[in-house]
């Protein structure tokens, strides 16, 4: 096996886990996840003698996972289930539950947001990247970064509120 | 969202992607991703024979007499899409009208330019600078690659100047130094900055004043490019790289021998309330042998006499 092949394999065994992740929050489905992992992969491998040379290869990597979402979503994964959040306030004593129904609350806002700025979430918060590095893996100004988590945050936080309240 | 709220957002996420069902069966993946790059890649000669074949009937043929090489424009499918696009007569004799000897695509120019850009470190650049528009100014530079140190002159409205440009970092934050010569006032500063922060991640090319291997690199990578054309530049047959932006245009050209920068030209035309408000930086660049004095121009400060040490400017 060749050096270049080497590599990438090695690249592969650190980051498909991390990728696959990522390209969940992105779309919500594993099994999609899988798919997006996979052809994320295959163009890696066509472009790795340049990827390896750069500086952070792993960004550029995301850079194609997240173009890879964004062509199912254009092409025919418009169907994602999004969560219809109810807006009566009914509360009600908080149990074990609640965690869950949160978390299952927090994937379906995600879901409900726009790509962009789940993509920013998804880069800022699981991925714990600096607006900077966002920047380089969205090829958007940090400014762009730094308004579209503003929005994000803000949607989520409202969508998040309406869960709690109807928990 | 506040801190905590942030925090937490960070531990939820975390937990949702905690239920990952299995592992990625990686054999497989590694399995699909040879067959289909053997695949494409076997799609790419066939594209290119074709390009080639289109070449030699004179279709994309640029033809260069007299040493007047003859713009030509290309187009490119992007990096890596493999399809030829222009072709150059190279280093044809005088008068030559043969045959194209190679076929350049964007990704061989770029692969040319990044391993040419790859030993640099040989070399002290030569950067004149010129920028145009309303607040246009000259200057010429020289960087020595290894210290990311720069000697300045400089002609503006305000007259010449000189400065000796140090960028270094101190722990991961991004300090910039400047010693400065003013020959209008015959005075001179010293002046240090620091940035706001420290740098998130690999600080690779953080502390250069021109722009690096890294970042044409970076650039290069980025896609979207076209073949410009030729031209010669400086005595050099140079073939062009373009990328379009929203309001503007950024042109690298290097030489079609050394594939080292040439000349690289930004457009910004994102001002357009007047005829005259564009801007367009142009760097030309040449590559210098290191010899001691050049080396100790760059790196070494050497106030003229009689200038006067003043405050630096707020």
């Amino acid at each position: 096996m060749s050096r270049r092949e080497d590599e990438f394999r090695e690249f592969m065994r650190d980051r498909a886990s991390p990728l696959h992740q990522t390209a969940y929050l992105l779309c919500g489905d594993w099994h999609l996840a899988h798919d997006l992992v996979q052809d994320t992969l295959v163009k890696a491998y066509q472009h790795w003698s340049r990827i390896r040379q750069a500086d952070n290869p792993d960004a550029y990597v995301r850079r194609i996972l997240l173009n890879e979402v964004r062509g199912r979503w254009r092409r025919r994964e418009r169907t994602v289930p999004v969560a219809r959040f109810p807006a009566g306030r009914q509360p009600v004593a908080p149990d074990a539950a609640d965690e869950i129904a949160r978390r299952a609350g927090l994937r379906q806002a995600l879901l409900a947001l726009p790509l962009r700025q789940r993509a920013t979430v998804v880069l800022r918060y699981l991925e714990g990247m600096s607006e900077r590095e966002t920047a380089v893996v969205l090829g958007c100004s940090e400014g762009t970064v730094k308004s579209q988590s503003a929005r994000a945050l803000g949607t989520l936080r409202s969508l998040l509120d309406r869960t709690e309240s109807a928990l | 969202m506040n801190d905590s709220q942030e925090s937490q957002l960070t531990r939820d996420l975390r937990e949702l992607v905690a239920g990952q069902p299995s592992t990625l069966d990686l054999e497989a993946i590694w399995l699909r991703t040879r067959k289909r790059h053997r695949r494409r890649r076997a799609l790419r000669c066939a594209a290119a024979a074709g390009a080639v074949v289109l070449a030699a009937g004179g279709f994309f043929a640029v033809h260069e007499t007299g040493g007047s090489p003859v713009p030509h424009s290309g187009t490119a499918a992007g990096q890596g899409g493999g399809a030829a696009t222009g072709t150059t007569a190279g280093s044809g004799g005088r008068g030559s009208t043969s045959a194209a000897t190679r076929t350049e695509t964007v990704a061989y120019v770029a692969g040319k330019v990044e391993a040419a850009l790859g030993d640099v470190n040989k070399y002290v650049l030569r950067d004149g600078q010129l920028e145009t528009g309303p607040n246009g100014h000259s200057a010429t530079i020289w960087t020595d690659p290894r210290t990311g140190n720069a000697y300045e002159i400089a002609h503006d409205s305000d007259g010449r100047s000189i400065a000796w440009l140090s960028t270094y970092l101190v722990k991961r934050v991004l300090t910039w130094k400047t010693v400065e010569a003013d020959y209008a006032a015959r005075t001179w500063f010293v002046s240090v900055m620091h940035a706001a922060g420290p740098i998130q991640g690999s600080t690779a090319g953080a502390t250069s004043t021109v722009m690096t291997p890294a970042e044409i690199k970076a650039w290069l990578d980025a896609g979207r490019l076209t073949i410009a054309g030729h031209r010669e530049i400086n005595g050099h047959l140079a073939i062009g790289l373009r990328q379009p932006w929203a309001r503007g245009y950024r042109e690298l050209w290097v030489d079609s021998r050394s594939f080292l920068p040439l000349r690289t030209i930004m457009a910004d035309f994102a001002d357009t309330t007047g005829p005259l408000k564009n801007v367009l930086l142009i760097d030309n660049e040449t590559w210098l042998p290191r010899t001691p004095s050049l080396l100790d121009t760059v790196n070494h400060v050497h106030i003229p006499a009689g200038f006067r040490r003043v405050p630096p400017p707020q």
